[in-house]
């Protein structure tokens, strides 16, 4: 029998209908494997185990009542043991987005995502280990620790969700919350082997994400595939009056169809196989599109021309507004004060020591970018090449059904290789933050290792609000292939 | 494009960040490097281009006048580190201030 | 010396008295309420949270606009970002309009006395949210949020306004519209409505403008007129004295009367603005726009005109009809249901209808006296039936017992004796009975008279028209008791 943990989300949700196990055992059998893999992987920040049994019970409850035949569409989510990167609030457990600026908060509401995952019934084993506020792309940026990547713990999972990914590659949960405004779900997905969705902006409410680039972030979500990934996005996608930023309306059915993909037209953008791509990388991701044209689809090149700015434009708008959305940590509400002489002391040193390095470059890149003299040459300007990314796409589309690229440049790279080179890490992001300057959903699934055996991503990107056709391609991409199932061996 | 120590000053005053003097020259090295690659957006042509605030081809919903229930003063003060009579304390402030 | 012209701006700070704050659904109206117990996530500024935007401060705002005339009410209009740092400022920025705000343009006119009524033209208009309160106790700074979220109109002058007299004269308009459209209570000592005065001078004749300062948190229309006016003089002491004036921002210090220099929030603030991208642009359609226009009431200065000129009644009146929606609709309704004057109509209601509702500190909509009743009462007193003292009284009963003043009349019978005859035969009965006061009337002190006229006053228990009275006596006494036929 297979073990709990390396049960797919489908198969552990059949067995716990067909009683042949509770969502406690599921609950626990996490939390074993919590125990004994994550003090080398230190993917999570807080681990909420008893809010998991409480949730485990109640979902054993809803299971007992359906098997009785009183609630008969239950969905899949019932008892699911899944993580939330710690910068998503829920109600009394502690958030910290990585930093020590919010050491021992513990936020009074939850986040709607998250609620609508408890709400399903999902087990909520506790928050996963990010970037100092979602800005990096290693999760070395983290005060409490980097969390290692379990396909060879010498290497950083990306990030910043990269404790989400780290938790699910390493089969503590099944699935996991991160968030994605520059790449932070894709990268991290590719980086540990495993499928990861950055949704449409504003598919996802946004309330209760700890805001980094308002205009960028998303909720997006890890699992082992997209089939899987499929469960939390219906759950959580759609309306939601607290944001005003969430697109109103139905959300478009997710049909996952196995094979034939005759018809869908694939850009292939020529501007994302440049030199520096990593052959190992470039190569899988050939492969993979071979094997989209063998299901049916028709490749075509394309061009995104100003896909060489969306790093420029990236850099000056997150930070921009980034030093606009941590300006509320002043230590007078929440959070640990660090007194000074007077109250603007406090204030300098309150944020001076307890942000990070990465944190303060961008609060500062920022507060340049939006400062008089400064605002039109960089704010107001990278607002309009965004336009012009933003443009690309939409163009795009025209012509083709969704777009494929690779995820990243190269495979994990080691824990500390761009410790004094802020732009270097930059760099590495070029692909994925095209989709959120347009705010188009992308979706990054496995498509083999290098020499290493370092995992592989691929991402295929679509129109706004486009999701539906990412989880097509993809599941059809996943019952024809085998990498996402693939295992790191911990 | 090279901010001066004292470019680095100001910026950090105005996010109120302390900054001890090594960082201030790191930050000054880094900071410059950063905005020297972004220059390059100085040189793209936007002239009839409008800037995208929001990627959403919507206008604000607007909600309907009613009153919602507030927090408990209690778990509004819950994670302060200083309140006083049901309100937070700051420290005072040294110089005559508004 | 030559002659000093002031060139003054206010920028005022408006409450609107939404139920709900503008960008949560928490109470708006913390005024009674102890700290810290109308707030949520939302406007305590916590991580993770969201604005939306409320309806109704758009509509006030509009409507605000409207009244104005704003020549340009945008169709989009965008909130922004204004970011510094201040203890009761929980988000680090505020949510405020900058480039893009609701309406730019209009004029509120100051009427004036001498009939040349000054036109202050309005700069623009826009929406933005309060913030905190700092409190000074026990030698510690505490912070009460409540007052966060609270939605504020900035309306911003041109610096027309020309005397501290003037700038006083446009908070009262200002004032009397915002109550006059119900959308804030205006009370400046309960800071719903607040200024900040730019004053500047120039010699007169000269157009150009000079450097201003910025009096600030003054609380009151009355300490607005004697800081203005205090700082005026000390421009003109300053400039007589060969130096410069300095951009300074000062605070009206109300118990010293005096300005205070004020280290302001930010030196050289850079407020850093950017559109809010957590609100989506204000759309304000054709659609919307005529429906908000077609709640446009008649404008009080309009009213206030139009009185005198359907009406004829004198300036002094108008102003004092139209100080409060209410009351203008209470008078020109009783105007309505009357045939009579509409003068004497105005007299009834400044003086002692006024009173009434002062007393009861309601507004002329909710009195029992409805316009019907102070219609009937005057028409009975100008017809006679009853004495215009008796009317008075009349008009206060009518209002603590909810009857109508005919049936009140009835049931006490407050009817005048106007009856000649009647009248005549009691004066003669107590011309009789009081030779002493006869004589002293003879005697030549004619000032007796009124004790004659008060006898028969009581008698009639004040029910006779002591004109009529004093004259039966006079011819009484003067015809020596003989009344002749």
């Amino acid at each position: 029998m297979t073990a709990l943990i390396d049960l797919s989300l489908h198969e552990a949700a059949q067995a716990l209908r067909a009683g042949e196990t509770s969502a406690r055992e599921l609950t626990l059998a996490c939390i074993a494997r919590m125990e004994e893999v994550d003090g080398h992987v230190h993917a999570f920040l807080a681990q909420t185990p008893d809010l998991a049994l409480e949730h485990a019970d109640r979902a054993d409850k809803m299971l007992a009542e359906a098997r009785k035949g009183e609630n008969e569409s239950l969905s899949n989510l019932v008892g699911i043991p899944v993580a939330i990167k710690d910068v998503l609030t829920i109600r009394g457990v502690p958030t910290t987005c990585g930093s020590k600026i919010l050491e021992g908060y513990r936020p009074p509401y939850t986040a709607t995502s998250v609620q609508r995952l408890i709400d399903s019934g999902a087990v909520i084993l506790g928050k996963t280990n990010t970037d100092e506020f979602a800005m990096g792309s290693s999760t070395e940026n983290s005060a409490y620790g980097v969390t290692h990547n379990p396909w060879d713990l010498a290497r950083v999972p990306g990030g910043s969700s990269g404790g989400s990914a780290a938790a699910v590659a390493a089969r503590m949960c099944f699935a996991a919350l991160g968030t994605d405004t520059g790449g932070s779900v894709r990268q991290p997905a590719a980086f540990c082997g495993i499928t990861g969705l950055k949704p449409s902006y504003g598919r996802v409410s946004r309330y209760g994400l700890i805001a980094y680039g308002s205009s960028l972030d998303t909720v997006g979500i890890h699992a082992h595939s997209a089939a899987e990934m499929a469960v939390l996005y219906t759950t959580m996608a759609g309306h939601d009056e607290l944001d005003s930023t969430s697109m109103p309306g139905a959300v478009e059915e997710i049909q996952l169809q196995d094979g034939d993909l005759r018809g869908i037209r694939v850009g292939v953008p020529k501007e994302y196989f440049i030199d520096g791509i990593q052959p190992a990388v470039e190569a899988a991701v050939r492969e993979a599109l071979n094997v989209l044209g063998d299901l049916g689809c028709e490749l075509q090149e394309i061009s995104l021309p100003h896909t060489n700015l969306a790093l420029p434009v990236y850099y000056i708008i997150a930070p921009a507004e980034a030093s606009a959305n941590l300006a509320r940590y002043d230590g007078i509400r929440f959070g640990p004060r660090k007194n000074g002489d007077d109250l603007w002391d406090t204030y300098l040193k309150t944020r001076g020591e307890l942000f990070g390095p990465e944190v303060k470059r961008r609060i500062m890149l920022g507060t340049y970018a939006l400062s008089s003299g400064y605002y039109d040459a960089y704010y107001a300007q990278a607002q309009k090449v965004r336009t012009l990314i933003k443009q690309d796409f939409e163009r795009a589309f025209e012509r083709v059904d969704l777009i494929a690229s690779p995820v990243t440049p190269t495979t994990a790279f080691p824990i500390g290789a761009h410790e004094d080179d802020p732009l270097a890490m930059y760099l590495e992001d070029v692909f994925t933050l095209p989709a959120n300057l347009a705010g188009v959903p992308g979706l990054a699934f496995p498509v083999g290792f290098d020499d290493s055996g370092l995992p592989i991503g691929m991402q295929i990107t679509g129109p706004h609000l486009g999701e539906a056709i990412l989880f097509r391609v993809t599941h059809a991409y996943q019952k024809a292939t085998d990498w996402h199932n693939k295992e790191a061996l911990l | 494009m090279d901010l001066t120590a004292e470019e680095v000053r100001k910026i950090a005053f105005l996010a109120r960040l302390h900054l001890t003097d090594e960082e201030i020259e790191t930050y000054a090295r880094q900071l410059s490097a950063i905005l020297e690659y972004a220059a390059q957006l100085q040189e793209v042509d936007t002239a009839n281009i409008p800037p995208t605030a929001t990627v959403l081809p919507l206008t604000a919903p607007l909600r309907e006048d009613t009153i919602r229930p507030s927090l408990p003063q209690d778990e509004i003060l819950a994670n302060a580190s200083s309140s006083e009579e049901g309100m937070f304390q700051v420290a005072p402030v040294l110089e005559q201030e508004p | 010396m030559p002659e000093y012209e002031s060139v003054i701006g206010l920028e005022t700070h408006i409450q609107l008295n939404t139920r709900s704050k503008i960008f949560c659904g928490c109470k708006a109206d913390s005024w009674e309420d102890d700290p810290n117990v109308n707030i949520c996530p939302i406007c305590a500024g916590l991580p993770g949270v969201l604005p939306t935007l409320n309806k109704s401060v758009v509509e006030k705002a509009v409507l605000l606009a409207l009244a104005v005339q704003a020549d340009n009410i945008l169709p989009i209009s965008y909130l922004a970002r204004k970011n510094y740092f201040y203890p009761d400022l929980p988000k680090g920025y505020q949510i405020s309009q900058y480039a893009e705000p609701l309406a730019r343009g209009g004029r509120l006119i100051i009427p004036s006395a001498d009939g040349e009524d000054r036109v202050v033209n309005i700069e623009k208009l826009h929406i933005e949210e309060d913030a905190g309160k700092t409190v000074h106790q026990n030698g510690k700074r505490l912070i009460d949020f409540n007052r966060c979220g609270v939605p504020l109109v900035e309306m911003v002058t041109a610096p027309d306004i020309r005397s501290a007299d003037d700038a006083a004269a446009y908070l009262i308009q200002l004032r009397r519209l915002l109550r006059w459209l119900g959308i804030s209570e205006a009370d400046m000592e309960r800071g719903q409505l607040r200024c900040d005065a730019n004053v500047s001078i120039r010699i007169l004749g000269e157009d150009s403008l000079n450097t201003k300062t910025e009096i600030k948190n003054i609380n009151s229309i009355e300490n607005v007129r004697a800081a203005i006016k205090t700082e005026v003089k000390r421009q003109i002491q300053t400039v007589e004295a060969g130096q410069t004036i300095e951009a300074w921002t000062l605070g009206w210090d109300e118990d010293t009367e005096t300005l205070r220099k004020m280290r302001s929030k930010e030196t050289e603030a850079d407020y850093r603005y950017f559109r809010e991208p957590d609100l989506l642009p204000i759309r304000i359609d054709e659609e919307w726009l005529l429906e908000i226009k077609s709640s446009l009431p008649e404008l009080p200065l309009a009213r206030q005109k139009r009185f005198t000129l359907d009406y004829g009644l004198p300036d002094y009146d108008a102003a004092i009809l139209t100080e409060e929606r209410s009351l203008s609709s209470y008078f020109e309704a009783t105007v309505k249901l009357s045939a009579g004057d509409p003068k004497t109509i105005s007299n009834w209601v400044m003086n002692d209808v006024l009173r009434l509702i002062k007393e009861k500190k309601i507004s002329a909509g909710g009195l029992r006296l409805i316009p019907k009743y102070l219609a009937e009462i005057i028409e009975i007193v100008e017809s006679g039936m009853i004495t215009r003292g008796t009317g008075k009284e009349l008009l206060v009963n009518v209002e603590d017992k909810g009857k109508t003043p005919l049936e009140l009349v009835e049931l006490e019978g407050l009817a005048q004796v106007s009856d000649e005859e009647t009248l005549k035969s009691m004066a003669m009965t107590i011309v009789d009975q009081n030779p002493k006061q006869v004589a002293t009337y003879k005697a030549g002190k004619a000032t007796i008279l009124g004790w004659f006229v008060g006898q028969l006053m009581r008698a009639t228990k004040g029910r006779a028209d002591a004109k009529i009275v004093q004259s039966i006596f006079q011819e009484l006494l003067d015809n020596d008791g003989d009344l002749g036929s």
